[in-house]
């Protein structure tokens, strides 16, 4: 079942299978979590119910999945939004996440080998944490989740265009503040 | 238990459905056609704007206060806060965010103004008018009142308002002033009309033609009813 594209799995959801709807959970949970607390750092605390409403969303709605976008833009889009409602709610606590926690908690390295890259991981959270968080969440989907610019524009309903300009931007706002940690990037990193 | 078996759990013990198929298809079907009504919004704002503005410049429609000169402005305003709006909506469209919102703004103008154009000049705007008139007295009333306002212009040699009852040459215009009128053709209605000649006295006024008041129709015109 795991060749099954994400579409295909959606169609069958559309008609009623619901062991597809299991596959794309487990399929999708990961990164979204991922992708969620890379962004928002103040939805660790609700993440299991931000996901489940996700999924639930998904079914819900998933008559309203457009074939010709990718699922995967998809599914972002609507974590995204439930993600910004879940910020203006909680506008003022932002951020109350021990920034490492949150990172290696999705990615499961817990063990001490995994010090140095902790400690990197630690290191390039807290520059993302002082990015504006617009920047910050297509910072995460282009470097971090690695989508291409038609993807971001199709979860942040933005033109692919605009995503550009708003990478470079990120870029750039994170090269000045990790030179500024005495982080040296070289270009392209 | 994980994430996919507690969704489960939760659809079955809530008994979730999927959003209805013809909802979803009801929901879009809506929102195009709010685009289409947004749209309609801005290209008869358009067709507004380029029949004001006719008028502002051609014979025998001078405005003479400052609220109707700047109709014009104030259709160009009610055009360009439409295609805004039209934009805003147009957004929620499917797909609709791929196009540079400049690029839509900017199409949604043109194609606004260019169909407002074509409404304007193939008399759509004013058969709507008219329509209008015909089906509501009170906007028919408005409606030849600010024509014959805009029309009776003495000094210009234009005279808006109807004949006194019983006479055939005195007259009352539409600011209530009493004008002998001179060589009055015979067929000169009782109703409101518009005079064009001379004013050659403070309360003479040589008749040359003389046209209905808009909505009366006009004899033998190709449009019956124009204002």
């Amino acid at each position: 079942m795991e060749s099954i594209t994400d579409e295909v799995l959606a169609g069958r959801v559309a008609a009623g299978d619901e062991q597809a709807l299991v596959q794309l959970v487990r399929r999708w949970e990961s990164p979204l979590r991922a992708f969620v607390l890379r962004r928002c750092y103040s939805c660790a605390g609700e993440i299991d119910d931000l996901l489940q409403e996700t999924f639930l969303r998904v079914y819900r709605n998933i008559h309203e999945y457009d074939p010709a976008l990718r699922f995967s833009s998809w599914i972002f889009r609507i974590a995204h939004n439930l993600m910004v409602s879940s910020i203006r709610v909680h506008a003022r606590r932002e951020p109350p996440l021990d920034l490492d926690e949150a990172v290696f908690v999705v990615q499961g390295i817990r063990t001490d080998a995994e010090l140095e890259a902790k400690d990197l991981g630690r290191l390039v959270h807290g520059i993302l944490a002082t990015l504006p968080p617009s920047l910050r969440e297509v910072f995460v989907l282009r470097f971090l989740e690695e989508k291409s610019y038609e993807e971001i524009g199709d979860i942040l309903h933005r033109n692919a265009n605009t995503v550009a300009t708003q990478v470079r931007r990120s870029r750039e706002a994170f090269a000045k503040e990790a030179k500024a940690r005495g982080l040296h990037l070289e270009r392209g990193d | 238990m994980d994430h996919a078996d507690r969704l489960l759990q939760r659809i079955r013990s809530e008994h979730l459905r999927p959003v209805p198929r013809w909802f979803v298809f009801a929901r879009r079907a809506s929102r195009l056609a709010l685009f289409l009504a947004v749209f309609v919004l801005v290209s008869l704002s358009f067709a507004s704007f380029f029949q004001e503005l006719h008028a502002y410049r051609g014979p025998g429609w001078m405005f003479r206060t400052a609220l109707a000169q700047a109709a014009p402005w104030i259709w160009a305003a009610t055009a360009a806060l439409s295609a805004v709006l039209a934009w805003v909506v147009f957004r929620e469209l499917p797909r609709a965010w791929r196009l540079r919102p400049g690029f839509a703004m900017l199409a949604i103008l043109l194609s606004g103004a260019v169909t407002g154009f074509v409404l304007e000049r193939g008399e759509v705007l004013l058969a709507l008018h008219r329509g209008i008139a015909h089906a509501v007295p009170a906007y028919r009333s408005v409606w030849q009142d600010r024509a014959l306002r805009t029309w009776h212009e003495p000094v210009e040699g234009r005279l808006g308002g109807r004949l006194e009852e019983g006479s055939k040459v005195l007259f009352r215009d539409v600011d209530g002033k009493r004008w002998e009128l001179r060589e009055a053709p015979m067929d000169l209605p009782t109703g409101a009309v518009r005079i064009l000649g001379e004013a050659v006295g403070d309360s003479t006024f040589l008749v040359r033609s003389w046209r209905p008041a808009p909505g009366e129709g006009k004899r033998g015109g190709r449009f019956p009813n124009r204002m």
